[in-house]
C-alpha cells in the first residue's frame, strides 16, 4: 500500500503559541499528532519531544523490542515500544525541571505496514478512518467526559458542552509507567486517515470533516480547508490535523488486470 | 512466552536431531564411534579378569628355549621327543599349534639315502659271490631274495675283507635313515597316543564354489555340515598339515586369529567355512577330544550345543573370549629338561605353541600387547569348559536401542526445562548409573551391553543443549544491553535537541565513555552548555569523557573554563532569570511584598512555597506563591481574580483549626499569599494501615476538620479539596485544614487546556459528574478521610480512573467492620452517613456531625 500524506498545524485565533506538533513520513508509513499542556510552553517542549523521540525511534535499526506483546504484530509492538520511550524522555524531563513539572501532552499515532494499520494513542487526540462515505473515530478519548458518556451519566452533547471536556484521565509524560491504548486494522485501497487534535474536534462535527474531505481533492488543500473552517468557527486552541490517503501500489501487471476486466463485462 | 516456546521447540528438535544421529551411528557401526566402543569394551574386560582353573597347561616354544636348544625350525624329531614326553606324563589331550605343511625337506637324510642307494645299487662281484644287500627295511613282509648276479663294478673290485665293512657302513646308514627321517618319528609319536590335534590354517577369502567333495578323508571326518543359512567366515583355500600326520591325528581344527577392525583379537571363529563345510576351531577341538564329544554330534546355530554345553556365539560363530589369567605357561626348555612335575601335565590338555618373538605372529588382547597365540587358544579352551563367556544377550540390542531414545527424551525435553546446575547433576548421575550398571553387567554376568551410544547422546546432547543455551542468553544480554545503549543515546539526542541538556548528559552518561561515537556526542553536549553559559556544567561533561581516554581539546577546555570559573558567580542552580533569586553571597536580600523571603521551603502543586520573615513584626511565615507564567497567557486575569477573591474568602476565615491567611498580594510576576507557617505534618502517613491513629484520635481530628468546615460553609466557602495532605497535624497535636479554595483555582478553571487529573479517590460523586457543589461535597471527602484514617484503607479504589469514578457514583463501600473489626458500634452509621451517595441524605452541616462524632467517645 502506498501512503501520500499532509499535515497542517495552526495556533488558532485564541492561544498565544502553539503546543501542537506533528509528524508524517510517508516511506514510513508513520503519521503522529500531539497535543501538549502544562504551563509556559513545556506543553510545546513535550510535545516536540515526544514527537522527536518517536520519529528517532523509527528511524534508527532496532533488532529486540523489550516486553514484546505476541498478542499484537511486530509493528504495533515497535510503535508501542516507541510512545513507551516517549513517555519516559517526557517524565523524566518533567522530574528534571520545576519549570516542566507537570508538563505531559496526548499522543495519536498511526503506523502502515503493508496492509495493516497499528494504531496507538493517550490523552483526546484522535484518529479516524474515512472509507466508503463514512467516517469513523477508531480511538477512545482518554478523557473524563467521554468516561461519563461511556458510563452514560451524560449524553453526548452534554458531554461537548461540559466544563471538564478538556480534562484527561491519561497523557503521555505524565508517569512513569504509562501505556497506550493499541489497536490492529487492515487497510483497504482509496481509505482514508485522518487524525487530528482536540483543536480541531472541538469546532467541526465529525460529519462536516468528511464532507471537507471528500470535496477537496488532496491532503494538502484539505487540511488547509479544514484548518480555516476550525478557526471561522472559533478556532478556540491549537488545530492540527493529518490526512493520509492510502492507494494500492500499482503494479506492472495490475494494468493488465483491469484491461481484461474490461473484458469481461 | 512466545520466546519461550520458540527455543524449546528448537531445543526438542535439536535433541530429537541428535537422537537419530546416534541411531543411525548405531545401525552402521561408523569407525571412530566403534573404536571408542572398543575401548569401553576392553577396560571392561580388564575388569572381569580372574585367575582361571582350567586343565590347561601351555609349553611355550619361547627365546630360552631357542638360545639352548637351537635355531628354530628345530628337526621334527625333537618335537616328537616332548609328544613321547607328555604322553608318558599322562596327558589327556596334547594340541601340537604348529603346522607342517610340507614333508621335512632334510638335505642330510636325503644324502644318506642318495649313499644307500648308491651302496645297494652296486651289484657284488660274481666271483666274490658277496651281495652286498643289506637288510633294508623295505616293504614289510617282504623276503628279500637277492639272485647272485655277478657284475663287475667298483665293488667287485673291493676285497672281501673290505665288503664287510661297507655292509657295516650300510647299515649304520639305515639307521641314520631311520634318525633322520623326522616326519617318520613324528608320524609315529602322534599316532602312538592317539591324543594328538593338529592344526589347520584357512586363507580366508571369498569361496570358489567349490564343495567338499573332493577333501580327502581326515578332512572330511573333521568337519561338520552346516545346518540352514550359515555366516560363518569363508576361506578359499586349505594348508592342512601333511598326509602323514593328518591322517594319525585325533583331530584337526584351525588356527585363524581373527582380529577387529582395531587388531585386537576379541573373539574367536569357532568355525571356519571352506566348501560348504565347516571346520572347528583348534580350541574346540581339544575342548571336545577333552570332554570326549565327537564333533559329529554338535549343533551349530545360535548357540553351539554339545553335550550338556552351550556355547553363546554371534551370527558369525564367533565366540567373544573372556580373557582369564593363570594358566600355567612353561618353557619348552624347562619341560624337556625335566624340570617341570609330570602331575602338571596330567589329564590336561597341553598345548604345544610357540611364543618367541619373531616366530609366531604375537597378538594384541584387551588385557595384553604381546599375547602369542598358544595363550588365545588356552583361554578359549578356559571358557568353553568353565561356562565362562561373555554374551551379548538377546535383549541386548534392544535395551540398547531403549536407552537412546530414553537419553534422546531427556535432553530433548528435560534439559531445557531444568536449571543448570540441576540438569548437570541428573546427567552426572544418569551417565554414572548406565555405565555403572553396564560394566556391572558385563564383569559379573559377562553380558556386553554396549554402553557407547547412549552415554554419547547423553553428554553431546547436554554439552550441545547447555551451551546453546548459554550462548543464547549470552547472546539476548549482549543485544538487550546494546539496544539499551542505543536508546540511551537516542534520548539523550532527543533532549539535547530540546534545549534539555541536564538530562541529555544524564542519558549520555549511561553510555560507555570508551566508545568514540559516545564521546563524540559528549564533546557536542559540552559545547551546547558553553554556548548557554553553563560553564561548570560543560567542565563536567569534559571531565567525564577524560575519565576514559583524551579526546579532541578537552584538556584545554577544562583548563580554560576552570580558570574562567572562579571569576563568576557559581552556584547558580539553573541560572535563568525565573527562577527566584537566590545568589549565595550577596548582602540583598529579595522580598516579596513587604516580607524577607529567607529561604526555600519547597515546591507546591500552585508554586513555590518560600519561608518568609514579617520584619515588622518578625513572625515567620510561609509563602505560597502563584506564578502567572504557569498559567495561559489569556486565562490570567481570569484565574488572578478568583486567586484573590478566595483568598480574600479564606482570609476572612478565623478559625483555631483553619490555617490562617494574613496576607496577598501581588508582586511583579508573582501573587503570594502569606499564612500561618506550619510546624508538622499532614494527615497522609496515618493513613497507612501500620500506622493508624487510635479510634479516640481520629474521632478528635476528624471533629476538629468537621467544625472548620461548619464554620467555613457558613461562610459560604467550600473548600473542594478535602484530603489528607490538605489537612495538617502540628506538633503540638493541633489539627488545621490547608488549602481552603486555593487548590481549585488552578484545577478548574473553565476554559483550561486539558490537566491530568490526580486521582479522584476523594472526590464527592456529584463533583465526578460534574454538577455544582456545595459544602456537603466537602463532608463527603470527609466521610472518605475518616474511612481511610480507621482502616487504613480507601472506600473507593481502582486500577483505572474509570473503575474508580463508577465505584463512587454506583458500588457501595466494603463495610468498614470488615476492615477495622474493633471500630465502636457508633462510628458505622456516621461513616455510612457521610459516604452515602444521594446529597439530601447526608450529614447536612459539619456541626451534626461534629455532634455525632463526640456522641461516638461516651
Amino acid at each position: 500500500m502506498n501512503l501520500t500524506a499532509s499535515g497542517k498545524t495552526d495556533q488558532g485565533l485564541v492561544r498565544s503559541n502553539n503546543e501542537d506538533n506533528f509528524y508524517l513520513d510517508e516511506n514510513l508509513g508513520l503519521l503522529v499528532v500531539a497535543d501538549g499542556m502544562g504551563g509556559h510552553a513545556s506543553g510545546e517542549t513535550a510535545s516536540s519531544l515526544a514527537i522527536n523521540v518517536i520519529r528517532d525511534y523509527f528511524q534508527r535499526p532496532q533488532k529486540s523490542i523489550r516486553d514484546y506483546d505476541p498478542a499484537y504484530s511486530e509493528a504495533t509492538n515497535r510503535l508501542n515500544r516507541a510512545i513507551r520511550l516517549a513517555n519516559l524522555a517526557v517524565y523524566e524531563a518533567a522530574q528534571s525541571s520545576p519549570q516542566l513539572n507537570g508538563m505531559g501532552t496526548t499522543i495519536a499515532a498511526v503506523l502502515m505496514t503493508g496492509n495493516k494499520l497499528s494504531i496507538a494513542h493517550i490523552g483526546d487526540s484522535r484518529v479516524y478512518l474515512i472509507r466508503a462515505g463514512n467516517i469513523d473515530q477508531l480511538t477512545d478519548d482518554h478523557s473524563i467526559v467521554n468516561e461519563q458518556v461511556k458510563r452514560d451519566l451524560i449524553t453526548k452533547e452534554e458531554a461537548a458542552q461540559s466544563e471538564m471536556k478538556n480534562i484527561l484521565t491519561k497523557a503521555l509524560g505524565i508517569h512513569a509507567d504509562t501505556e497506550p491504548d493499541l489497536d490492529e486494522l487492515t487497510l483497504f485501497g482509496d481509505d482514508i486517515l485522518f487524525l487530528c487534535t482536540d483543536g480541531l474536534s472541538n469546532m467541526i462535527t465529525d460529519e462536516a470533516v468528511l464532507d471537507i474531505i471528500s470535496s477537496e481533492g488532496d491532503p494538502t488543500t484539505a487540511c488547509d480547508a479544514l484548518v480555516n473552517t476550525a478557526n471561522k468557527n472559533g478556532g478556540k486552541d491549537n488545530i492540527t490535523v493529518i490526512i493520509g490517503c492510502v492507494k494500492k501500489n500499482k503494479k506492472w501487471y495490475s494494468g493488465l488486470f483491469k484491461f481484461m476486466e474490461f473484458f469481461r463485462r | 512466552m512466545k520466546k519461550i516456546k520458540n527455543s524449546t521447540i528448537s531445543d526438542f528438535i535439536l535433541g530429537i536431531v541428535l537422537m537419530l544421529l546416534a541411531l543411525f551411528s548405531f545401525f552402521i557401526s561408523w569407525g571412530p564411534l566403534e573404536t571408542l566402543e572398543n575401548g569401553i569394551y576392553d577396560l571392561n574386560a580388564n575388569l572381569r579378569v580372574q585367575q582361571s582353573s582350567a586343565p590347561v597347561a601351555v609349553i611355550a616354544i619361547d627365546e630360552q628355549s631357542i638360545t639352548n636348544l637351537g635355531r628354530w625350525p628345530w628337526p621334527r624329531a625333537r618335537i616328537a621327543a616332548m609328544v613321547d614326553l607328555l604322553q608318558s606324563y599322562q596327558a589327556k589331550v596334547i594340541g601340537l599349534d604348529i603346522i607342517y605343511s610340507e614333508k621335512d625337506a632334510n638335505q642330510g637324510l636325503l644324502e644318506v639315502r642318495n649313499l644307500i642307494k648308491e651302496i645297494e645299487g652296486d651289484p657284488a662281484d660274481a666271483n666274490q659271490g658277496v651281495a652286498l644287500t643289506a637288510p633294508a627295511p623295505k616293504a614289510p613282509g617282504v623276503v628279500e631274495t637277492v639272485p647272485a648276479q655277478k657284475t663287475p663294478g667298483i665293488v667287485a673290485a673291493i676285497p672281501v675283507k673290505k665288503k664287510q665293512s661297507l655292509e657295516g657302513i650300510l647299515v649304520s646308514l639305515k639307521e641314520s635313515e631311520k634318525r633322520l627321517d623326522n616326519d617318520a618319528i613324528l608320524a609315529n609319536s602322534i599316532a602312538a597316543g592317539k591324543n594328538v590335534v593338529l592344526p589347520l590354517f584357512f586363507v580366508p577369502g571369498n569361496p570358489s564354489g567349490r564343495t567338499a567333495s573332493n577333501l580327502p578323508d581326515y578332512l572330511q571326518k573333521n568337519s561338520i555340515s552346516p545346518t540352514g543359512g550359515d555366516n560363518s567366515i569363508t576361506a578359499r583355500e586349505i594348508v592342512p598339515p601333511i598326509a602323514e600326520f593328518a591322517a594319525t591325528a585325533m583331530g584337526l581344527g584351525h588356527i585363524n586369529i581373527v582380529a577387529d577392525r582395531d587388531g585386537t583379537v576379541r573373539s574367536e571363529p569357532l568355525f571356519i567355512n571352506f566348501e560348504e563345510k565347516l571346520f572347528p576351531s583348534f580350541a574346540l577341538q581339544l575342548t571336545l577330544k577333552y570332554l570326549n564329544y565327537d564333533l559329529q554330534t554338535l549343533k551349530p546355530g545360535n548357540e553351539i550345543k554339545f553335550g550338556r554345553k552351550t556355547v553363546p556365539v554371534d551370527e558369525n560363530n564367533r565366540m567373544l573370549i573372556s580373557y582369564a589369567s593363570g594358566i600355567p605357561y612353561y618353557s619348552f626348555f624347562d619341560v624337556v629338561n625335566k624340570k617341570v612335575a609330570p602331575d602338571v601335565f596330567k589329564d590336561k590338555i597341553v598345548i604345544i605353541a610357540q611364543s618367541a618373538a619373531g616366530l609366531g605372529a604375537m597378538q594384541v588382547t584387551p588385557t595384553a600387547v604381546n599375547v602369542p597365540p598358544g595363550t588365545i587358544i588356552a583361554n578359549v579352551i578356559e571358557n568353553i569348559i568353565n561356562d565362562d563367556h561373555i554374551v551379548r544377550p538377546s535383549w541386548a540390542n534392544a535395551l540398547e536401542l531403549i536407552m537412546i531414545l530414553v537419553f534422546g527424551l531427556y535432553i530433548a525435553l528435560v534439559i531445557p526445562r531444568i536449571k543448570a546446575g540441576i540438569s548437570a547433576m541428573v546427567s552426572l548421575i544418569l551417565l554414572l548409573g548406565w555405565m555403572m550398571t553396564t560394566i556391572y553387567l558385563f564383569a559379573a554376568y559377562g553380558y556386553w551391553i554396549r554402553a557407547l551410544y547412549p552415554a554419547l547422546i547423553l553428554i553431546v546432547g547436554y554439552i550441545v543443549i547447555v551451551s546453546k543455551r548459554y550462548l543464547l542468553t549470552e547472546r539476548t544480554n549482549v543485544r538487550m544491553e546494546a539496544d539499551s545503549v542505543e536508546t540511551n543515546k537516542m534520548l539523550g539526542l532527543s533532549f539535547q535537541g530540546q534545549g534539555l541538556l541536564d538530562m541529555a548528559f544524564d542519558k549520555f552518561r549511561k553510555c560507555p565513555a570508551e566508545d568514540e561515537s559516545v564521546k563524540e556526542l559528549l564533546y557536542n553536549l559540552g559545547l551546547d552548555f558553553e554556548r548557554k553559559r553553563m560553564l561548570n556544567k560543560a567542565v563536567a561533561v569534559y571531565q567525564h569523557i577524560a575519565t576514559a581516554g583524551n579526546f579532541k581539546d578537552i584538556g584545554e577546555r577544562i583548563k580554560k573554563l576552570t580558570a574562567a570559573g572562579e571569576t563568576m558567580i557559581f552556584g547558580l542552580s539553573g541560572s535563568k532569570k525565573e527562577a527566584t533569586v537566590m545568589m549565595d553571597n550577596t548582602e540583598i536580600k529579595p522580598t516579596l511584598g513587604r516580607y524577607e523571603v529567607v529561604k526555600e521551603l519547597g515546591r507546591g502543586a500552585m508554586g513555590t512555597v518560600f519561608l518568609g520573615k514579617d520584619p515588622r513584626i518578625n513572625r515567620e511565615v510561609a509563602i505560597k506563591t502563584l506564578r502567572y507564567e504557569e498559567i495561559d497567557p489569556e486565562q490570567i486575569d481570569e484565574v488572578k481574580k478568583r486567586f484573590f477573591r478566595e483568598a480574600e474568602a479564606a482570609g476572612k476565615l478565623s478559625h483555631p483549626n483553619i490555617v490562617t491567611i494574613y496576607d496577598v498580594g501581588e508582586d511583579y510576576d508573582i501573587a503570594y499569599m502569606a499564612m500561618e507557617l506550619l510546624d508538622g505534618t499532614d494527615l497522609e502517613k496515618y493513613t497507612k494501615k501500620e500506622n493508624l491513629l487510635s479510634a479516640q484520635e481520629t474521632v478528635r481530628v476528624v471533629s476538629c476538620v468537621a467544625a472548620a468546615l461548619d464554620y467555613a460553609h457558613a461562610n459560604g466557602i467550600v473548600h473542594r479539596d478535602i484530603k489528607p495532605a490538605n489537612i495538617m497535624m502540628l506538633n503540638n497535636r493541633e489539627i488545621k485544614v490547608a488549602d481552603f479554595g486555593i487548590a481549585r483555582v488552578m484545577a478548574t478553571s473553565k476554559t483550561q487546556t486539558g490537566v491530568v487529573m490526580g486521582t479522584p479517590s476523594y472526590m464527592s460523586p456529584e463533583q465526578i459528574a460534574g454538577k455544582k457543589v456545595d459544602g456537603r461535597s466537602d463532608l463527603f471527602s470527609l466521610g472518605v478521610v475518616l474511612y481511610e484514617l480507621i482502616s487504613g484503607e480507601k472506600p473507593f479504589d481502582g486500577d483505572s480512573i474509570a473503575t474508580l469514578m463508577y465505584k463512587i457514583t454506583s458500588s457501595p463501600p466494603p463495610p468498614i467492620q470488615e476492615l477495622s473489626p474493633g471500630i465502636p458500634e457508633k462510628m458505622v452509621p456516621i461513616v455510612e452517613k457521610l459516604l452515602s451517595k444521594d446529597v439530601e441524605t447526608r450529614y447536612q452541616t459539619g456541626k451534626s456531625l461534629a455532634d455525632d462524632l463526640l456522641a461516638c467517645l461516651n
